[in-house]
């Protein structure tokens, strides 16, 4: 960024009365390869590249962005923006030296390699599921890569740089059978450079997807009513993601969107639980150097032994909360406002097996494998996809079914979490609130839920 | 450089380098809009943004790129990148199209929009704010209240010379407003918009919304079991708009769609007749010609219950020897994927109220909880759902926690009544009440 257009907008805002001013300029460079059916169905290489401003009066936000840096414009959307503003705000910092936050120094950077470095793994994976049988009838595998630099600068003298760059495998196998299709999905990404490609395992990956699809083609509907649930490690976790996480962002809390407003130093869930968002986690697809306000990224313990610590933070929600900032605040690219997003979020591992947690429930649920799902904050209320479970009887697994969901609330779920594993993984997913889609893991060990409403054919 | 500056060069670039066909998606975007909340502005957010895209073909094989960064060295680099795309692809035996004549139709643009100043629209929204809370004494909060205009201009250009520039403008504004009664709280969602802004009504809108956060609250358990279900004319758009893909003859080539091999046949009750209609103005998505430079036109998909045609763009015409029912979409950055365009289930002949009446016992919902146990693939639904019991055609009880499962292909076969009433938001999907038998509930 030019230094002295950046020094114009901010004596633009400055003459406009704003407390504070920040400019993130970014250009990222996204690409993606599809292999459908044998045959690359989808090459595609994107170009963002644009400026956010960003006027703070008080907690009070006001966003412009464009993809015309000049000055004149920059100057001039500003003022559209802040018309009418007056104030005589103290005296804006000046600019430090640029910092890195990250650099690309020792990844192998994608737009070096390009899209042809991905042909092989994809045909591996088709290769791979495709032996599996018959019944598969169609296998996808795509990898997508996004290259970012980032550049912050704000009224308080910060100038920051930030390079980033994430890799996603995915594999998508259809199963069918007498007109009926059932697919599964794996699909890992990593922070870091095509280096992640070289030990993936994306033959077990595609052989999974397939077997989890056939095996789902193959089972009977479930039954629905309430019945305790034992959630599947990993990607389980997305359930605390959506019902749990969301309402433990500022952004949810500051508008009292969120049944946690205002229990900080409560007991919310069940003593078993510890919940921790950390964006520090290296390689992981959530992970980030710095926040996009700049504050340096941080491991942040939301709950621990079932109390509320804190919320995830950006400059706006601390302020209006009262809470320290915790290098959350995120957005999907310079089109957005960054608010309090999660990173890498988790259910820490705790230290009931998965045998006892089977052994434990007479009537239940195994959802083995979670699919998505979606929360209102403000009520709490939440709904999830099952993409594979297995019935409990008598504290033993008692085969594969399809088609339950889960639905409840988030403060009322917590309490219930009994039991939690010793078996933590993590799994990748993308998270989609008002500050776009950004990257996240979720993860947790396996836990046992004791009573939850699951869907199903009655 | 201005956007046809840029449409231009990359014209030029792609010539240059060998391109055999090409085709190129400009688009120019503004939006202004503000939230509030406890009475004040929270954020007031402007936006300026362009795009460009191109499709070209060298040796008969496609190949994309995109840039949003309007200069000569990002848009050479661009005509570069989807070059070595071809090379990855697939050869692809399609012709773009020329120019012919099009359907004309009034342009989707008001100037009344465009002179929306902020001031204006906060006055509105902190009035909606404040009737919404003087309506309502079980009225909480209200986390979401919105208002904004988007504009867009778009230019279509192609190597066999159509040029086909286009825009198109609108408000909305979406108010969530949440109601608390006895610890339980419901969040009434309503959301309005279109060209006229004699719509923005502060009054109806802060009606519809205190209405809708007090309808469900005090929901009374019920038993599960199997019950015939009006789904209100106030989700069923949501709900058949999961399934739309089964239609995309693309879909359909590549096996994830249940409409395989069944054109002709019977898939759904006589009365239930699915359209998509591109020149209905009243609706979102009208447009007179699609992606791919071909001109619109209304297609019957389901009539008389039986599968009629397939949505199809070039490609997917190609593969099956037919030819393009011009329902090919693409932005700038993304390759080209079928949708409809405007889509329409045809009216029955009862209202809603009368359906309603005709029920001895059942469920009405009106709110769908997520989507995610839905698939497209195999027609699975399996939802949460909020509404109420029917006994006797009267709402006898509020009934959240409970979810439906079923298929959609089923559904279809077991649909007893349509209404002939629609939800009167602007959008691209307007399907009626749909009263369906023996629908599975758990709760």
């Amino acid at each position: 960024m030019n230094i002295n257009i950046a020094a114009a907008v901010f004596e633009t805002g400055r003459s406009l009365g704003a407390d504070f001013v920040e400019i993130y300029m970014e250009e990222t460079r996204a690409s993606a390869l599809t292999l459908k059916d044998k045959v690359i169905e989808g090459a595609n290489a994107n170009t963002d590249f644009g400026v956010g401003v960003r006027l703070l009066y008080g907690t009070e936000v006001l966003y412009a962005y464009t993809s015309d840096i000049s000055q004149e414009n920059l100057v001039e959307l500003v003022r559209g923006l802040a018309f009418g503003r007056q104030g005589n705000p103290a005296k804006y910092a000046t600019l430090s030296p640029m910092t890195f936050a990250g650099t690309l120094q020792d990844i192998q950077d994608p737009r070096v390699l390009g899209q042809g470095y991905k042909l092989d793994f994809l045909h591996r994976a088709d290769g791979a599921a495709r032996k599996l049988s018959p019944e598969i009838v169609q296998v996808s595998a795509s990898i997508i890569d996004a290259v970012s630099h980032i550049e912050i600068l704000n009224s308080e003298g910060l100038h920051i740089c930030d390079e980033r760059s994430r890799v996603r495998f995915n594999t998508t196998v259809t199963a069918g059978k007498n007109g009926d299709r059932v697919s599964a999905s794996e699909a890992p990404g990593f922070f870091g450079g095509y280096e992640v490609l070289a030990d993936l395992p994306v033959e077990d990956l595609a052989q999974k997807a397939g077997e989890r699809a056939m095996r789902v083609l193959n089972a009977p509907y479930i039954g629905g009513g309430q019945m305790p649930v034992v959630m599947g490690n990993g990607f389980g976790g997305v359930i605390f993601h959506e019902a749990c996480g969301h309402p433990l962002e500022t952004e949810s809390v500051r508008r009292k969107a969120s049944p946690f407003y205002g229990k900080i130093g409560e007991k919310i869930a069940h003593s078993a639980v510890t919940a921790i968002d950390d964006g520090t986690i290296t390689g992981e697809w959530g992970s980030i150097n710095v926040d996009d306000e700049g504050t340096p990224v941080q491991k942040t313990v939301l709950i621990e032994d079932g109390v509320l610590q804190t919320f995830m933070s950006d400059r706006v929600g601390a302020a209006e909360v009262g809470v320290p900032l915790s290098g959350s605040a995120r957005r999907e690219s310079y089109k957005y406002a960054p608010v309090s997003r999660m990173r890498n979020t988790y259910i820490d591992a705790g230290s009931d097996s998965f045998d006892d947690m089977i052994a434990s429930v007479d009537d239940g649920l195994y959802a083995s494998k979670m699919g998505g799902g979606s929360v209102n904050p403000a009520t709490g209320e939440f709904n999830f996809a099952v993409e594979e479970g297995y019935r409990i009887k008598d504290g033993k697994l008692a085969g594969v079914v399809r088609g339950a969901t889960l639905i409840g609330k988030g403060d009322e779920i917590l309490p219930r979490i009994s039991m939690v594993g010793q078996d933590l993984t993590m799994a990748a997913g993308m998270c989609g609130a008002s500050s776009g889609m950004v990257p996240v893991t979720v993860g947790q060990p396996h836990i046992k839920v004791d009573k939850i409403l699951v869907g199903g054919r009655a | 450089m201005n956007l046809s500056e840029a449409v231009e060069l990359l014209s030029q670039e792609a010539r240059r380098a060998g391109a055999e066909q090409f085709d190129i998606i400009g688009q120019n975007m503004r939006s202004q809009g503000l939230s509030v909340y406890n009475k004040k502005v929270q954020r007031t957010e402007l936006s300026q943004s362009v795009g460009l895209g191109i499709r070209l073909f060298k040796n008969g094989a496609p190949g994309y790129a995109s840039t949003e960064k309007l200069a000569p060295d990002a848009i050479g680099q661009t005509v570069k990148d989807a070059l070595s795309h071809a090379e990855f692809t697939a050869k692809l035996n399609i012709e773009l199209p020329g120019k012919t004549s099009l359907v004309e139709l009034p342009e989707p643009w008001n100037d009344e929009i465009e002179a929306l100043t902020m001031e204006q629209m906060a006055t509105a929204a902190l009035e909606v704010e404040a009737k919404i809370l003087a309506e309502g004494a079980e009225i909480e909060n209200i986390p979401h209240l919105g208002i904004g205009t988007d504009s867009a201009q778009g230019i279509f250009a192609n190597s066999a010379g159509i040029w086909h520039q286009r825009r198109a403008n609108q408000w909305g504004m979406g108010v969530g407003a949440v109601a608390l009664r006895d610890q339980v709280r419901k969040m009434g969602v309503f959301h309005r918009s279109g060209r006229n802004l004699k719509l923005l009504d502060t009054d109806h809108i802060a009606k519809m919304a205190v209405e809708r956060a007090l309808e469900l609250l005090s929901p009374q358990p019920m038993a599960s079991g199997t019950y015939p279900v009006l789904f209100s004319h106030r989700i069923t758009s949501s709900l058949v708009g999961l399934f739309l893909s089964s239609f995309h003859a693309e879909v359909v080539q590549k096996g994830q769609s249940r409409l395989a091999e069944k054109l002709g046949q019977s898939i759904a009750v006589p009365q239930f007749v699915l359209r998509s209609e591109p020149h209905r103005t009243d609706l979102s998505r009208a447009k007179v010609m699609d992606s791919e430079g071909i001109p619109t036109q209304a297609l019957t998909l389901i009539e008389d219950g039986k599968l009629q045609n397939y949505l199809y763009h070039l490609e997917s015409a190609q593969r099956d020897g037919t030819q393009s029912t011009g329902h090919g979409v693409r932005g700038f950055g993304s390759k080209v994927s079928t949708s409809f365009h405007n889509t329409v289930v045809a009216p029955g002949s009862s209202s809603a109220d009368e359906l309603r009446k005709s029920m001895t016992r059942g469920l009405e919902i009106v709110k769908l909880e997520g989507a995610s146990g839905c698939s497209a693939v195999s027609g699975e639904i399996s939802i949460g759902v909020q509404g109420f019991l029917i006994e006797n055609g009267q709402r006898s009880q509020v009934v959240d926690g409970i979810t439906l499962s079923t298929n959609f292909f089923d559904l279809l076969q077991q649909i007893e009544a349509i209404s002939s009433t629609y939800h009167d938001n602007f959008s691209a999907i307007k399907v009626p009440d749909l009263l369906v038998g023996g629908v599975s509930v758990s709760a």
